[in-house]
């Protein structure tokens, strides 16, 4: 199996998606292929990465401000909507 | 008329949508950027956020805080976007892969005729551990610039996927990709990801 194939089971591993007669590919292949050793690492990094950049709490964004203005129309139509219920 | 409390009844959390603005404006704000890279679009999401947490005050049920209940209404309203956008983008077959034609020159840049690693593009060792680089928040930027230079229907599946947590059979029916096509768009995205990290952050 070429590295090209490979690394796409690489990534279908990630998801636990690979099936039977892949996994046997796969884990043959990784035991001699420095390069998708390698590529499995950084992989699985770039994975955890988008997973965490996702979640819904993030505290962290003191380096990104709204626009005044955007703030000052943002209020006056949430308190437009306020007083029409 | 409806009655929010500005202060917790029975321990439960309650509503106080005059300040809403003051408090989670900047914070939504900036979680929209990162998913949309754009501050206009991201302003938009922010004020369509709190109308629909108004319409919707009383789903409200207090078992989440104001700023979690708010962050889901987010969500819900960038994967919204996503999935609209990507029913214009027509997924098919063809414009994933620009045909078997698209799909190989497309792989050539990374490996050999033998579909083993090119020299240039073979992996190098990152000067990273795991553990560190998930707090690095300038590696987490620099992340985020590279997912927004992907290709347009790429970018919607990787954004569904990461953004709801879906499983990649949800998203090959919500896109109308055989899931083929979806791992073909995954290890394009992520090589493509790699070689912009490897090109911007580690300057390999």
């Amino acid at each position: 199996m070429p590295c090209r194939d490979a690394t796409l089971l690489i990534e279908k591993r990630l998801d636990d998606k690979m099936v039977f007669y892949e996994k046997l590919a796969l884990r043959f292949h990784l035991s001699f292929c420095d390069g998708c050793n390698k590529y499995a690492k950084q992989s699985r990094i770039l994975h955890a990465l988008l997973t965490k950049s996702s979640i819904t709490d993030i505290t962290d964004f003191s380096k990104l401000r709204l626009a005044d203005d955007a703030k000052i129309r943002i209020k006056q139509s949430v308190q437009n909507n306020l007083d029409n219920i | 008329m409806v009655y929010f409390s500005t202060s917790s009844m029975d321990g439960q959390q309650a509503l106080n949508p005059k300040n809403w603005v003051d408090k989670y404006a900047d914070d939504l704000f900036g979680y929209a950027v990162t998913k949309c890279n754009s501050s206009d679009l991201a302003e938009d999401f922010v004020q369509d956020t709190f109308l629909s947490a108004l319409k919707g005050i009383n789903n409200f049920k207090g078992n989440s805080s104001e700023r979690t209940w708010l962050f889901s209404i987010l969500k819900n309203k960038i994967a919204d976007h996503y999935r609209k956008a990507s029913t214009r983008y027509e997924v098919s077959d063809n414009t994933i892969s620009g045909g078997e034609e698209g799909n190989r020159s497309f792989l050539d840049l990374f490996f050999e005729d033998g579909g083993h690693w090119s020299k240039q593009a073979k992996p190098k060792q990152w000067s990273v551990e795991e553990g560190n680089v998930l707090d690095d928040k300038e590696f987490q930027a620099a992340m985020q610039n590279c997912v927004g230079k992907l290709p347009s229907n790429w970018h919607t599946a990787i954004t569904l996927k990461f953004l709801e947590e879906k499983d990649s059979d949800d998203i090959c029916k919500e896109l109308n990709v055989s899931s083929s096509n979806y791992w073909v768009i995954m290890h394009r995205a992520k090589l493509m990801l790699r070689a912009c990290l490897e090109k911007t952050w580690f300057k390999l």
